[in-house]
């Protein structure tokens, strides 16, 4: 836990930091089975952090937040918040390769922007899959909204602005993942808003009592 | 529920609802009409079988990441084009042979949170895709001489 | 009956403790380790009757320590219990002689017939 917030107690990190650990397994497990394509997720890191250095935590993990593609997702709930994925510049031929396999799709003319839209595709399940996972454990539904994809893109301070409010913690989980044997690696990063801590403590509780 | 059934026949928007064994247990009346299927006739069948033209990956992967993961899909005109092929006649058959569509497959879930079938939303986009064709030629394209013209050669360069 | 667990999850330990059946005439008498190292060198000494082993732990992963664990003693029983739930770790898994695969979380079901299920082998030996 950075900055020394305790919004959650040992016992209920511990307990967080296992669900996203068993919710990323299933997550990357359904998703090889669903993309057809092997899928490795790493060791989830859970943190709380001010809202205002949110970008600097995410600027610690990928090296090429100056240039990079981006599928950012809300979803809400009980707890609601914002998934961003992030992965480097270039790789989006790849994914096109990698997933746009429908031979008749393959006469686009000069005028599509397919990369743009395979990214959203893609990465709407990818999403789906991890929040879906964590969500199911918690117990509590969650609904999205449809994804926007960037490519080549700044991840930049204002994107955050609007969804949290600068004095606010939130509560970030984030993984890398490589689709294909590493032939594309990249970050999740789940930023739930600070209302969410409530919901979250209510749900680890009940899952406390489930074990008595 | 009769109010809802009207709106179900009179939406401007295909709705068909599959099970898990992706057989049809709700096909409404727009979709009857530009599939020339009746309600009567394809409910019960696997919509595989109704429309074997489905059988693509898109689709079959949005399927499966909608009953895995409970997330609603979405199915581009600009990538797929169509998932239901009607068969355009009029003013638009002269740009596009088919009807252009973006659909959306969304998990319908039972109180336990689980899904137990798909509804996939039908789009008529065609209007926008032949706006939006028309746009990309005029810049691609040169008006007088109807050649790619120094911007399209540049891009190609570049690819 | 000796129980040997082994996760770096406090949390994960006590949620699989709290999981274990109630069995008639059996009592379980329960040693909790934090690392794959840890489980290595008490393994000789307490010789468990059953281990459940995490896969992805500091110092010394559960893969590692199933490996040491089986060279030790080749009849061990070991139940891999892990997050990991791809096709390909298992097939590690099963190569090395775990016992059984089973997915976290722990419930009683699950657990509960592990261990009955190894109660039964035990009577009829």
């Amino acid at each position: 836990m950075s900055d020394n917030v305790n919004f959650f107690n040992d016992e209920e990190t511990d307990a967080l930091q296992e669900l996203m650990n068993i919710a990323f397994g299933q997550a990357a497990a359904e998703l090889a089975e669903v993309i057809d394509i092997s899928v490795t997720l790493s060791f989830p890191k859970l943190n709380i952090v001010k809202v205002s250095d949110l970008m600097n935590h995410i600027a610690d993990d990928v090296k090429y937040i100056n240039k990079c593609n981006l599928v950012e997702q809300r979803y809400k709930g009980d707890t609601g918040g914002v998934a961003y994925l992030i992965f480097p510049h270039g790789t989006e031929k790849e994914f096109v390769s990698m997933f746009h396999m429908d031979e008749e799709d393959n006469d686009h003319e000069v005028f599509i922007d397919v990369e743009r839209e395979v990214l959203s595709e893609v990465g709407n399940i990818l999403i789906g899959a991890c929040i879906s996972k964590i969500f199911d454990l918690l117990k509590t539904n969650v609904t999205y909204t449809p994804p926007h994809t960037m490519i080549g893109h700044k991840f930049e301070n204002h994107f955050l602005k609007g969804c949290f409010t600068g004095e606010d913690y939130a509560i970030m989980l984030n993984t890398g993942f490589s689709l294909s044997e590493k032939t594309i690696e990249g970050y999740l990063f789940l930023v739930n808003c600070q209302s969410s801590i409530e919901p979250l403590k209510k749900a680890l509780a009940d899952l406390f009592e489930s074990y008595e | 529920m009769k109010g809802y059934s009207q709106i179900l026949e009179s939406i401007n928007i295909g709705i068909v609802i599959i099970d898990k064994e992706f057989n049809i247990v709700e096909w409404n009346a727009w979709m009857a009409n530009y599939s020339e299927k009746r309600e009567d006739d394809v409910l019960g069948e696997n919509i595989y079988k109704v429309f074997p033209e489905l059988d693509r990956v898109c689709f079959n992967r949005g399927c499966k990441s909608v009953f895995s993961f409970g997330n609603l899909v979405f199915l581009s005109s600009k990538l797929h084009k169509f998932l239901f092929p009607f068969k355009l006649s009029g003013a638009y058959s002269a740009s596009f042979e088919y009807m252009q569509q973006s659909c959306y497959l969304i998990p319908i879930k039972d109180e336990n949170g689980e899904t137990t079938s798909l509804m996939i939303n039908v789009h008529d986009v065609t209007e926008n895709a032949i706006l939006e064709k028309h746009l990309k030629e005029l810049s691609y394209v040169d008006g007088l001489t109807g050649v790619y013209n120094r911007r399209t050669f540049e891009r190609r360069l570049v690819e | 009956m000796k129980i040997l667990v082994v996760d770096d999850s406090a949390i994960a330990r006590k949620f699989l403790i709290k999981s274990l059946p109630n069995v008639e005439g059996v009592e379980f008498e329960i040693k909790e380790c934090i690392n794959g190292l840890e489980a290595v060198n008490i393994y000789p000494d307490y010789k468990p009757d059953i281990v459940f082993l995490d896969l992805t732990m500091p110092v010394m992963d559960g893969v590692e320590a199933l490996a040491k664990i089986k060279e030790l003693d080749p009849d061990s029983v070991v139940y891999v219990l892990t997050a990991d739930i791809q096709k390909s770790t298992q097939e590690k898994i099963m190569a090395l002689d775990a016992k059984k695969f089973l997915k976290k979380p722990p419930s009683k079901g699950i657990i509960g017939d592990a261990v009955l299920e190894f109660v039964k082998t035990m009577n009829i030996g």
